[in-house]
């Protein structure tokens, strides 16, 4: 089998376990970061990592080479060489002042030129959405980009002969198989792989991986097409919904606070 | 009537085995409202096989025109073939707002189909306007806590939105007959470079339970662990609750990603909620809006779930879900 | 001086971290209740490289160096104390082979250790002492190709779980006297004894070794006969206190962590008593004992992965980063009040676990005298 060019698109988000309370600028509508959050260390979006899993594992039993694609601040090369730890050859960070406010489709077309910048390629891999952000539209928007075919939600993705994959795509509650030759963008569903975890060795071998930076010019678009310019879509406004409950904290020592919820759930007749 | 290039307010029916998706019909109802204040019809989008009896309750629910695409190769959901029909239907037609339910099917069809139309598109939406210059206005769960982002597609057209299931209710009522428009389809000839090779249902999983159920538990990143998991199921039992998660509990394997409240996930509307191990993000908040008591446990005092309920426990929910089980098993 | 830690420390730290709270933070529970050292744990660490982060990349490790092994050893130490310092004892068997092997004794034995795929452990203290040299009686007699040796090691971590022994034992008189030896589990003569039971670091493995005419050969020796107590307190000087000192620090991130949350979240007199000056007071001596252990535990490992010679350094990172995790451990049960008596609550353990360290590596008043001798000197 020739050797595969695999591309992951990955996106780092705050811990999901730390609560964050963020806003959005009201006059560009564009993501603000509280200073709390710049303490909140960032990771790999949990479906990316199922991504990039899943890249690592197709390279390791067909061979190929694995390239891990952001568009992020500079703070994302942390995350990136964690990428590399794990087993990816390169990591490549698009970043520029004029791609902040992206919405999916500027993203995408980001991306997308990016992944071409590279030279040709075999497998795109996403995650199906991100933990932050959420919307699930990148990956297929990114595919349609590129003028490839795509499948999406994808729990099992095996190769049904060297240039054609075979894919597993988990809908609510029916499941789907279908094959497509290669380029393809796949976008993986949780449940898909367990991600490995970051070993020595591999933090060691991350030193003579390249983390290459993209920037504006390098991408072949113009300003008007990337970042808020390059948005369709943009926030016009953030509000936030009032909360009509008692918010009451059931105070007292050891189990008397579980004793008064018991209370209290018995007396209301949930119980 | 107003003399804008693009009219109308279409709903994606999505539709599967011959029934309709509840969410089509909560869209229906939403989509008479914007039409009426748009000045504009209200039009469903059928695509499958052997639908056409479905007409008459897209009908009963609103709408003013039908477009049917009756096709074979539409039986099951294939986005290659389902983006082209509908973006081909688009480009003919030219709807000014296309609205989709936010379940799989849509959240891989919308982004196609904007792409495609190099147009704007936001998912999971909570709400939907009008605002004074005629454009529809989107509301999306923002991240953080409680945040509603407000977003406005101004140019492109059409604007599209997938929408939450839950998200509006279901109405009867509206339009008269409706105008049915059979769209002409050659897909034979139209090659696809995906090809569905088997498709099958799913058994529905305890997952099934927790939009219908009365007490609802859900845990989230906070349990941190599979056996903290199995505390959180004990609890539930002890409860006769069913179990929902977050999304990071669901990203961690420790639920099915059925089990999911909140953006993207289920609605529920239980007598009681308890929130384990969940910081109170508005991602996971917005599924569980409607429940009539809500109680949270949490080790951190500050954690912004608690303003959004009526009672909380600050502690470890590892020493006080056993508390509570063995109070409820006492209890009976 | 740039204090920062770089790009790689920080993975590293991130790494550690995330295997601490998935891997080992599940282990706790039943170290504590059975006592037992969790292969499976041992596998896992095996599997993520944690052994073979000192040694050389030649022989399949990584070479990190000493500030990672730091870093990492505290990260564990948060979670549990027992897993760190257990891992950090397997650093310290493999150290001497390091140092002190010939090449085919490093070829022999290093891959294997440092894939975590064979265990070792350094013994030196016998029931005469473990800081009095000069009286360690365990003898190894020259028998034609071969060493025959004699003795009781006590109080030696991993003694039932390691694999292979760095062993010191008297081949001649007085502290030049002492040689070290390589004993695999399966020789003959040589056995783990009994298990001693300690009241803190649950699942860290202590025991005795037995050696009753054990054979072993002429090639099994370290380094040059006399050398052994070089070889085995350079390791013990550099690793054994560095990585005591880096368990300790784990602790006191826990005592920190614990205690402002379990203050910020009790309430008395109507308000959390993390409101209370006393309560604030004691939160702000775990916080500078932390603090200032941190200093001298980085700047130690940076020394020592600079190559300079920091006996006194290593030395005072371990004294005061232990006693200030004994101090701060019961700061902690101090704010939590009879809770923290409880065996639900972890500060109980921080307590214990943080005195069993005291005596390791030397005790304090040993590690005193290291710093006055360089102190004086």
């Amino acid at each position: 089998m020739a050797e595969l060019r695999i591309r992951v698109c990955l996106k780092s988000v705050p811990d999901p376990r730390r609560p964050v309370e963020s806003t959005i600028d009201p006059a560009t509508g564009v993501v603000r970061r509280r200073a709390d959050e710049i303490g909140i260390p960032r990771v790999i979006s949990p479906l990316d990592a199922c991504a990039l899993e899943e890249a690592l594992r197709v390279k390791e039993a067909h061979g190929g080479e694995v390239t891990v694609l952001s568009m992020d601040t500079r703070a994302a090369s942390e995350v990136l060489r964690e990428t590399l730890a794990l087993g990816a050859d390169r990591a490549v960070l698009v970043c520029d002042q004029s791609l902040a406010g992206a919405d999916t489709l500027a993203t995408a077309r980001t991306l997308a030129a990016a992944i071409r910048s590279l030279g040709p390629y075999d497998l795109v891999l996403c995650g199906a959405w991100s933990y932050h952000g959420n919307t699930g539209q990148v990956g297929p928007q990114l595919a349609e980009l590129l003028n490839i075919a795509h499948i999406s939600f994808v729990s099992q993705l095996r190769f049904a002969s060297p240039q054609r994959v075979r894919a597993r795509s988990e809908w609510e509650d029916r499941f789907s198989v279908l094959e497509a030759d290669l380029p393809l963008l796949v976008t993986v569903a949780e449940g898909i792989n367990v991600p490995r975890r970051t070993s020595m060795m591999g933090i060691l071998l991350a030193r003579e991986k390249p983390i290459l930076h993209l920037a504006l010019g390098q991408l072949g678009l113009s300003a008007g097409e990337v970042g808020l310019a390059g948005s369709p879509t943009r926030v016009v406004g953030v509000s936030t919904l009032a909360s009509k409950r008692k918010a009451q904290i059931l105070q007292g020592d050891g189990g008397e606070p579980a004793c008064r919820l018991i209370g209290i759930l018995g007396e209301s007749a949930v119980l | 009537m107003n003399d804008r290039e693009y009219q109308g307010v279409w709903v994606f029916a999505e539709n599967h085995g011959g029934r309709l998706a509840r969410v089509g019909l909560e869209l229906l109802s939403k989509a008479r409202e914007l039409a009426g204040r748009l000045e504009t019809h209200v039009a469903a989008v059928l695509l499958g096989n052997k639908i056409k009896g479905l007409a008459e309750e897209l009908q009963d629910h609103g709408a003013d025109r039908l477009y049917l695409a009756e096709h074979p190769l539409l039986d099951v959901y294939h986005s290659e073939r389902h983006v082209h029909v509908l973006q081909g239907l688009v480009e003919q037609y030219k709807p000014e707002i296309l609205l989709l339910g936010a379940t799989r099917v849509g959240l891989d069809l919308a982004p196609c189909l904007a792409a495609r139309l190099e147009t704007g598109l936001s998912a999971h939406c909570i709400d939907l306007d009008v605002d004074e210059t005629g454009r529809l206005v989107q509301y999306v769960p923002a991240f953080g806590h409680m945040c509603v982002a407000k977003i406005l597609c101004s140019e492109r057209n059409p604007q599209l939105a997938t929408v939450a299931p839950g998200a509006f209710p279901v109405r009867i009522g509206g339009g008269g007959k409706a105008e049915t428009i059979r769209v002409s389809l050659d897909l034979e000839a139209q090659p696809t470079r995906v090809t569905m090779v088997d498709h099958g249902t799913v058994p529905a999983s305890r997952a099934a339970e927790l939009e219908s159920a009365q007490i609802v538990i859900a845990g989230g990143a906070g349990i941190g662990s599979l056996e903290g998991w199995r505390l959180l199921e004990e609890f539930a039992d002890a409860l006769g609750g069913a179990v929902g998660a977050t999304r990071p509990a669901v990203d961690e394997g420790w639920a099915a990603s059925d089990q999911m409240i909140g953006h993207s996930g289920k609605s529920v509307q239980p007598k009681l909620y308890v929130a384990v191990g969940i910081s109170g993000d508005m991602l996971h908040m917005i599924g569980m809006r409607r429940a009539q008591m809500a109680v949270a446990i949490n080790s951190d005092p500050d954690a912004p779930i608690f303003r959004e309920v009526d009672y909380g426990i600050v502690g470890d929910y590892r020493e006080i879900l056993p508390l509570l089980i063995r109070g409820l098993h006492s209890r009976l | 001086m740039d204090l920062r830690f770089t790009e790689e420390q920080q993975l590293i730290r991130r790494s550690a971290r995330e295997f601490a709270e998935s891997a080992v933070s599940p282990h706790v529970q039943e170290m504590e209740d059975d006592g037992k050292t969790p292969m499976d744990l041992v596998q896992e660490m095996a599997k993520m490289g944690l052994m073979g982060v000192c040694v050389p990349r030649e022989f399949g490790g990584t070479e990190l160096g000493n500030l990672a092994r730091t870093i990492m050893l505290e990260e564990i130490g948060r979670v549990s104390a027992a897993s760190a310092f257990f891992l950090q004892i397997f650093h310290l068997g493999i150290d001497p082979i390091v140092t002190a092997g010939n090449d085919a004794q490093k070829k022999e034995y290093l891959p294997t250790l440092a894939k975590g795929e064979r265990l070792a452990t350094c013994a030196v203290t016998e029931s005469t002492g473990g800081s009095d040299p000069a009286s360690l009686r365990m003898e190894a007699r020259r028998d034609g190709n071969d060493y025959i040796l004699n003795g009781r090691k006590v109080f030696i971590t991993n003694a039932h779980v390691a694999d292979t022994v760095v062993v010191i034992a008297r081949t001649g008189e007085g502290s030049k006297g002492l040689s070290a030896f390589l004993v695999d589990k399966g020789m003959k003569g040589f056995r783990a004894g009994r298990h001693e039971h300690e009241f803190g670091l649950q699942g860290c493995n202590t025991g005795e070794l037995v050696f009753e005419d054990c054979r072993v050969p002429a090639s099994s020796l370290l380094g040059e006969e006399g050398q052994g107590l070089r070889i085995a307190f350079g390791s013990i000087g550099r690793l054994g206190r560095t990585g005591t000192a880096a368990t300790a620090l784990g602790i006191l991130n826990a005592c920190l962590e614990d205690t402002v949350k379990h203050a910020k979240g009790r309430q008395l007199y109507g308000q959390p008593i993390a409101k209370l000056q006393a309560i604030q007071w004691h939160i702000s001596d775990i916080w500078l004992d932390l603090n200032i252990a941190r200093q001298m535990c980085y700047r130690a490992s940076w020394l020592i992965d600079q190559g300079e010679r920091c006996d006194a350094e290593a030395a005072a990172a371990k004294l005061y980063a232990t006693e200030a995790a004994v101090r701060s451990a019961k700061k902690a049960i101090d704010v939590y009040g009879g809770y923290g008596y409880l065996k639900e609550y972890a500060v109980q353990r921080y307590f214990r676990d943080s005195e069993c360290l005291i005596a390791c590596a030397g005790t304090s008043e040993v590690m005193r005298i290291v710093i006055a001798s360089t102190a004086l000197a």
